[in-house]
């Protein structure tokens, strides 16, 4: 098996209301399909990305620079995937 | 914050009378505006906000919990007000559970931060499967204001 090193990468929360339960809520479903650990840091808060409430729980402003950790396989796929989510304002509805 | 900052007691329900997912919101919405919320707004343009929230995934968390919420400009602070559903509501849950406890929540337009907080808060009084079943069984606004206050999170 290969040995991985986590890959970590900032994100700006463009969500014009933060990452409230709709984007967390989206951003821990597509979480889930990977096999990675995938972790959301803001400040000294640390969330499974696999849990909407977890994220919730960073209250992250728009704005706010968020961390994410990724450690696994499919590593590379998964951060370039949930990158794009908190990067996205999320449309009319947010 | 906490929730007792933001729930209007004398709007919780500890028996509401409808049986389902737009018809416990509708209920707990009137509840507000008997406590004098809302005024000289129309109320259905609340609940569609609402019931629209709802319609782009279920804020049935988990747990028999739902935390329907909109954001809505009657109102110039986060409120909101606690129902139980002893009988349980179908609500589209994302463990498919029906829903016993529920928090409606109402914000102003542009006070984001507020309702993350709020929403954070809900979660975090309620992250002890004991806190949501003895809400589930309270049968009045004292039983369940004491159950709250008792489980605030310590920040």
């Amino acid at each position: 098996m290969a040995i991985t090193e986590p890959i970590r990468q900032s994100v700006v929360v463009a969500n014009p209301n933060g990452l409230h339960m709709r984007p967390a809520t989206r951003f821990a479903q597509a979480a889930r399909k990977f096999r990675a650990k995938i972790e959301v840091i803001h400040e000294d808060k640390r969330a499974d990305g696999k849990s909407a409430m977890e994220l919730v729980f960073l209250i992250a402003m728009p704005g706010a620079e968020l961390w994410i950790e990724v450690d696994g396989d499919d590593a590379e796929i998964a951060v370039e995937a949930l990158l794009g989510l908190l990067a996205d304002p999320g449309g009319d509805e947010h | 914050m906490s929730m007792t900052d933001f729930i209007v007691w004398d709007a919780v329900l500890p028996v509401l009378r409808e049986t389902t997912r737009e018809g416990v919101i509708r209920e707990m919405i009137q509840s507000l505006h008997g406590q004098g919320q809302f005024p000289n707004t129309d109320l259905e343009d609340i609940v569609r906000a609402v019931l629209r929230r709802e319609q782009l995934g279920s804020t049935g968390i988990g747990r028999t919990i739902a935390i329907p919420h909109s954001r809505h400009a009657s109102v110039g602070k986060l409120i909101g007000t606690i129902g139980i559903a002893a009988n349980g509501i179908p609500f589209e849950s994302i463990d498919g559970e029906a829903v016993h406890v529920l928090v409606l929540l109402i914000s102003p337009q542009d006070r984001p931060g507020d309702h993350l907080r709020a929403l954070e808060n809900v979660v975090q009084t309620m992250r002890d499967d004991a806190v949501v079943d003895s809400l589930r069984k309270a049968t009045t606004t004292d039983e369940i204001r004491r159950i709250i206050e008792l489980n605030r999170p310590k920040h």
